[in-house]
């Protein structure tokens, strides 16, 4: 079975190197037969990767040990449900994912092209081989996840234990997915440029739709690594300005400054050049991503895909990025704005103040990134840079942004007056005013959190007012309040999904402000039968007990939990040691609901009969995982098409059809 | 099994790429528009317009624009159109029934039927 996987990767780099050389000439020659020769070979490019996938699966759930990847990623001890993530637990098989992902995604990408650009997309399908070609030789030539060992051993080493769990089936996919799926708007954007066909805005709506769906699964992997982190590895947190984190917020960054300042290029001709330098720019940091994961230098808890080949990327990463800039130089002149900003009060103008917030907000994060190589350089010592410095710096940064967020949708194209800004903003200054109220009320009163708040109130306030306003202009017409509301989303979906996307990054801030500000922490050190009090809450320690599992032991602890007097629940939080890979894994357990989460986790069960336990009461972290569908739902609704009524220009006697006829 | 399997794995895709280059194509077959043909970019010009118009008439309203913006903003992307109806070198019969079509489209994808702009501008 594993030979079929051999010959189906060698079949593929062969192939792929064919369509990279073929894809470019066809567009060059302008040859219809090469550049569909080349395109039917790519599309067989994924049927050859996923014949891979299904060997090296297959090796997983047969425990195929003599698989040496099978042998280090797993045993006889794993669930054989759990051979989907130890398929892409370790480096060799993360790869394989990667480029079948990438394949199956590219593949339909180029589907579309082709329809939509025929001229440009031979160049696209060109570059797309070349970031194939890459990841299929690294399979082939530097980590094969298919080699096979002399010797084969009777168990394997196993997969490791803070992977076991339900999240590792969607949060690794999407996140690497993601990365790699900014290599397509790239793709589009290094096509046009080739062709020299920017001038015209040819590739825009692809740019924006490849560049909506990479910035979609980048979100949701960012999400899902937060739930992921916050559920399972037991410090109570989800975001640690982590290295491996920040590899993957900075394309992030740059893809949603990309997907709005791309609006501005379709409909008003402008910042052309500006979004090509965005798109550059986030696969540039998707690389750099891949470099600090697979083994670059800087010190980070995420090392299950770590290896020593981090210095290929990062080197693919530099000829990438100078061949890219040579092109955009070369080109220069044909990315000239059509028309000029005309008022720095418009839509346009906010989305550039944000663009430029976004690329700040990365370039600070990625300073605070590779800062320990540049201190291990040229000091000798290393030195990291904690959370302090990221909050303080990034945190005002990103309420800022929230700000602009909440203005920019409400401000029309080209230019508003005051007498406009003042009117729309009326609501949501007064919605934010009440906000800050409450807050004061409540007792909250540190200052930036309450700016915080006061930036959610009117970035919602906008929404909640045109919302407003739009449907009770649809019900004076006679329809009902809900069928008015549905109308006036589906009137304009791009507007109304982003508005969506919007309140989901309104529910993100939200959490994010409020666990960070109020959230309370504190050790204590229990007996059986002793109780403690935290908040509203009272939580009682029942005992603790051990069980003895072929790959690890567990010790499980009981709690009552009380709130007010009324009993809620019991929580049975755990540590785990597994002797295979000599690390003590915990779980905590988390009582939730939307206005707070009782979090507990065990530190120590103690010989004497006492145990320590960190307790934290974290406030509004559901509202962060609730804001991920949401946010799903908003922006594919943003990029579901409506077939309204097109007024369709006739074709004129005396223009041609080819710009090559 | 296994080398039967794999004989195919390897042979299919070169029976893809190479079919294309062997086969006939008719003279009649199908050559797609190019998508920087000036015409292309008149119609992407000219979408952009339409779509510039229907938000303006949005934004008006669900009451996020002034009068005097609203006037300024409907006369530009109207201009931007005519502009492009200009570059096609249409009859003035054909202009006319295009800017119609725009006017009563952009007026009831947002609903305004009510409105007394709406019944000025059918006056």
């Amino acid at each position: 079975m594993v030979e079929i996987g051999q010959i189906s990767l060698i079949t593929s780099f062969i192939v792929v190197t064919y369509t990279s050389i073929i894809g470019f000439a066809g567009g060059i020659l302008n040859g219809r037969d090469l550049a569909q020769s080349a395109r039917w070979g790519f599309y067989s490019i994924p049927i050859l990767l996923i014949v891979a996938t299904i060997t090296l699966i297959y090796s997983f759930v047969t425990n195929d040990f003599s698989v040496k990847y099978v042998a280090e990623n797993s045993n006889l001890a794993m669930p054989s449900a759990y051979a989907w993530v130890a398929f892409y637990s370790g480096n060799e098989g993360s790869l394989l994912y990667i480029a079948a992902a990438f394949s199956i995604m590219s593949s339909l990408s180029v589907l579309i092209l082709n329809k939509k650009l025929p001229y440009t997309a031979p160049y696209a399908l060109g570059v797309m081989s070349l970031v194939l070609m890459f990841f299929i030789a690294v399979l082939l030539f530097l980590a094969n996840p298919l080699e096979q060992l002399p010797i084969v051993p009777d168990d394997g080493k196993g997969i490791n234990p803070l992977l076991i769990h339900f999240g590792m089936f969607i949060h690794p996919p999407f996140q690497m997915l993601g990365l790699i799926s900014v290599a397509i708007p790239f793709s589009v954007c290094i096509a046009t440029l080739l062709s020299g066909r920017g001038s015209r805005d040819e590739w825009v709506d692809q740019g924006r739709l490849w560049g909506m769906i990479s910035w979609l699964l980048l979100t949701i992997g960012l999400i899902l690594g937060g739930w992921w982190a916050y559920t399972i590895l037991g410090w109570g947190g989800y975001w640690a300005w982590d290295p491996v984190e920040n590899s993957a917020l900075m394309p992030w960054l740059a893809m949603t400054a990309f997907v709005h300042s791309i609006m501005v290029q379709k409909r008003r001709g402008l910042f052309r050049m500006w979004n090509m330098i965005l798109i550059i720019t986030a696969f540039t940091m998707a690389q750099l991503g891949m470099f600090i994961n697979r083994g670059g230098p800087v010190p980070s808890v995420h090392s299950f895909a770590e290896s020593t080949m981090g210095w290929v990327f990062l080197g693919v990463m530099a000829v990438t990025l100078f061949l890219s800039i040579i092109i955009f130089v070369f080109r220069f002149d044909t990315l000239k704005s059509r028309g000029v900003l005309e008022s720095p009060i418009s839509r346009e103008a906010v989305f550039l103040s944000q663009n430029a917030l976004f690329l700040l907000i990365a370039f600070v994060t990625l300073w605070g990134t590779i800062f320990p190589i540049f201190s291990e350089t040229f000091d000798e010592t290393t030195m990291t840079i904690g959370q302090p410095f990221f909050n303080k710096v990034n945190g005002p940064l990103m309420l800022l942004l929230i700000f602009l967020m909440g203005i920019g949708p409400l401000l029309p194209w080209r230019k508003a007056s005051l007498a406009s800004v003042l009117k729309m903003l009326t609501f949501p200054l007064i919605l934010s005013a009440l906000i800050i109220l409450v807050c004061l009320i409540l007792g909250l009163t540190k200052i930036w959190a309450i700016f915080g708040f006061f930036t959610c109130g009117i970035a919602l306030g906008g929404i909640l007012q045109e919302w407003f306003r739009g449907t009770k202009s649809r019900v004076k017409r006679g329809d009902k309040i809900i069928l008015s509301f549905i109308r006036l989303i589906n009137s304009n979906r791009p507007r109304y999904g982003g508005y969506i996307v919007h309140v989901s990054i309104i529910m993100l801030a939200m959490g994010i402000t409020a666990s960070s500000f109020y959230d309370v922490q504190k050790d204590v050190v229990m007996t059986v039968g002793e109780s403690h009090s935290i908040g509203n809450y009272t939580f009682k320690y029942l005992g603790v007990s051990e069980e003895i599992f072929p790959d690890r032991v567990e010790e499980t602890a009981k709690f009552e939990l009380w709130s007010k007097g009324e009993f809620i629940e019991y929580l049975y939080p755990y540590r785990a040691f597994y002797p295979e890979f000599r690390l003590s894994a915990t779980r905590g357990a988390i009582h939730s609901n939307l206005l707070r989460d009782f979090y507990l986790v065990p530190s120590d069960f103690k010989e004497d009969g006492q145990a320590i336990f960190r307790v934290l009461i974290n406030p509004m972290v559901s509202w962060m995982w609730i804001s991920g569908p949401i946010l799903i739902f908003g922006t594919i609704l943003s990029l579901s098409v409506r077939r309204s009524k097109k007024i369709k220009l006739p074709i004129a006697n005396n223009l041609f059809v080819s710009r090559s006829s | 099994m296994v080398v039967l399997i794999s004989l195919i794995l390897s042979i299919f895709p070169f029976v893809l790429i190479i079919f294309p280059l062997i086969r006939k194509y008719s003279v009649s077959e199908f050559i797609p528009q190019d998508e920087s043909s000036l015409f292309s970019d008149l119609e992407r010009r000219w979408d952009s317009a339409i779509e510039g118009l229907r938000s303006t008439e949005l934004e008006r309203m669900v009451g996020n624009l002034h009068d005097q913006d609203y006037d300024w903003l409907k006369n530009i992307h109207i201009y931007e159109a005519a502009l492009v109806l200009k570059a096609l070198d249409l009859s003035e019969i054909e202009q006319n029934q295009l800017i119609d079509e725009v006017r009563n489209e952009v007026f009831r994808s947002v609903l305004i039927t009510q409105d007394k702009l709406y019944l000025k501008a059918k006056e």
